[in-house]
């Protein structure tokens, strides 16, 4: 009876063994392994050479966990794992990353979660939706202009503006520019309640008034730094 | 005559006044370097967005909180801005401090 039974476990084992490797070709290299490769191989790609030894394990880490979450294309964990012994082979993957990266963007620049979907007179083309708890973060709105970039003058954006206004985030939209940057944004504001559409892409306004309170305080319009912006300058 | 020049020149200043106004002030070399980021963007964030971008699925990493959509952006125009160097430069900076 016992024999019987670690015939079936012994089976069970030498099935499912291949069967895991055959659904995660790159499971041979550690996740870490695949990680440090990749992120030198892409970074390398893009014209970064030099990354210190503590960037790198940071990025490495954080990349790792991003392959157990089943971020990264299996295809290229696959011939990332099977270039390990041999990393200046890498570089022969670098068609393989430009095609991607050119795919993912434009695919990202498509995505609701891109500010490329805000209009050009900054309103949304829906009521902000995305900004509905479970967003990632909050959507859109807390985009300062289109990078995300350092901000600065907080304080300048208080009394900028219409946020109670209800009718103003037309407005602030259509603003456009002027005030800018990241007032609904980045903060709280900008999620929920329809805060995306005023941070507008902003033309702008960077800078000056920017990332509002308003946004934080009144869900995120930004009506925030229009406006004010310019007179302050 | 001198009508026409005040003109001239309170035009000038109003116009130069105007185009100050409109310069695209977005992101300067800079302001990466030194400036306060956002609080959903981290430069080594913006270096995982790359990386992610370069070799996984953008969408699902947002989905999955791993980058938020402010560093894809950032990654995005800086790989398009030719200024992702700079980013690499403030991670280095702030990975530095952080290990202080």
């Amino acid at each position: 009876m016992i024999r019987k039974i670690l015939i079936v476990i012994g089976l069970g084992l030498g099935l499912s063994v291949p069967v895991a490797f055959v659904a995660n070709p790159a499971s041979g290299a550690t996740n870490d392994a695949i990680a440090q490769a990749l992120v030198g191989a892409t970074l390398q790609n893009l014209g970064l050479d030099e990354l210190s030894a503590d960037l790198s394990q940071e990025l490495v880490g954080q990349l790792a966990d991003a392959i157990d979450a089943g971020v990264i294309d299996p295809a290229i964990s696959a011939q990332v794992a099977s270039l390990l012994e041999n990393p200046a082979m890498l570089s022969g993957l670098a068609d393989v990353f430009e095609d991607h990266r050119d795919q993912e963007s434009n695919s990202w620049s498509q995505s609701p979660f891109s500010e490329e979907v805000v209009e050009d007179d900054g309103t949304v083309g829906d009521d902000g939706s995305e900004g509905e708890p479970g967003t990632p973060d909050g959507g859109i709105g807390n985009v300062p202009a289109r990078t995300g970039a350092p901000v600065e003058n907080t304080e300048d954006s208080v009394d900028s503006g219409d946020a109670d206004d209800p009718e103003s985030s037309d407005d602030a939209g259509s603003g456009g520019g002027d005030g800018g940057r990241g007032d609904g944004g980045r903060g709280d504001g900008g999620r929920g309640d329809g805060g995306r559409g005023d941070n507008g892409r902003g033309d702008g306004g960077r800078g000056d008034n920017g990332r509002g309170d308003n946004g934080r305080d009144d869900g995120g319009r930004g009506g925030g730094g229009r406006g004010n912006v310019s007179d302050d300058d | 005559m001198t009508g026409a020049l005040v003109a001239f020149v309170v035009g000038a200043i109003a116009l130069g006044t105007l185009a100050a106004c409109s310069l695209p002030t977005g992101v300067e070399s800079g302001n990466i370097l030194t400036d306060e980021l956002p609080n959903n963007v981290s430069a080594d964030g913006v270096l995982l967005a790359a990386v992610i971008l370069s070799s996984g699925d953008i969408q699902a990493a947002v989905e999955k909180s791993i980058v938020s959509s402010a560093e894809v952006n950032a990654a995005r125009d800086a790989i398009l801005a030719n200024t992702l160097n700079l980013w690499r430069q403030r991670a280095e900076t702030d990975v530095a401090v952080a290990s202080e």
